[in-house]
């Protein structure tokens, strides 16, 4: 594990990344609903796979009748909220197939999402894709990794109490 | 305690941007602030609850405000809502 558990005694938890592509800072995404921390601390994905994943193991809480988000609340009590694309409107659901339902158990790597990528870039959308803890200041340290390629298989954002 | 109602004009209902406007314009607030819509009630500070309602455009919504600044509270949210929901 990263630095967090040498430097802390307590137990540090992991979100993986909930897709494939770049992993950006949110502070670097050109909205500032999202880079202004007004939602929550997180990464963003640039995607290269329409496939959204678990993050790690949860309880969906809401899925937007849009299809293009869900909330899930992890195990370990964190609320996470997965945005994917930027500027979507009501009229882009099409692009978006929502793979679960509200108060379903999911399995990290799990389906949550599914995204028509090449279609909705063809429509102009910026499909990035904030990943973001809602209850941050619930955690002492919250560790992202950014500047990477990523898949579910890696790290994006470590916590701890 | 002080009431007013909204209906929610956003096409998309109120998704997470306008949740997460509104928690912030609560914030600066003493008084307990209650979001009642017919799918539910929500503490205005919690984005979670707040998105949890999934209110849709043109669903009504009763704000409560209770606490100190109520008075002060109330009209500045409603003035809020009715220019950014």
């Amino acid at each position: 594990m990263g630095f967090l558990d040498k430097l802390f005694s307590r137990p540090v938890y992991s979100l993986y990344a909930p897709m494939a592509g770049r992993a950006v800072s949110v502070a670097d995404v050109p909205d500032s609903a999202f880079s202004g921390g007004l939602l929550g601390k997180g990464i963003a994905v640039i995607p290269t796979d329409g496939r959204v994943l678990a993050p790690c193991d949860a309880t969906v809480d809401v899925v937007f009748t849009t299809g293009h988000a869900v909330s899930l609340i992890a195990d370990f009590g964190a609320e996470i909220l997965i945005h994917v694309g930027l500027s979507v409107t009501a009229r882009d659901s099409r692009f978006f197939t929502a793979c679960v339902q509200s108060g379903q158990k999911v399995r990290r790597g799990d389906l949550l999402i599914e995204v028509d990528l090449p279609a909705a870039t063809g429509a102009g959308l910026d499909l990035t894709t904030p990943m973001l803890v809602t209850n941050a200041s619930e955690y002492a340290q919250i560790q992202i990794n950014t500047g990477a390629d990523v898949t579910n298989s890696d790290v994006a954002v470590q916590l701890a109490k | 305690m002080k009431e007013f109602k909204h209906v929610i004009a956003d096409p998309m209902g109120l998704h997470a941007r306008p949740a997460g406007m509104l928690v912030k314009a609560v914030a600066p607030y003493a008084s307990k602030v209650t979001v009642i819509a017919p799918t539910g009630k929500a503490d205005a500070r919690r984005l979670m609850g707040i998105m949890r309602l999934a209110a849709k455009a043109g669903m009504e919504l009763t704000i409560q405000v209770e606490g100190a600044d109520e008075e002060t509270a109330a009209a500045e949210l409603q003035a809020f809502m009715a220019a950014n929901l």
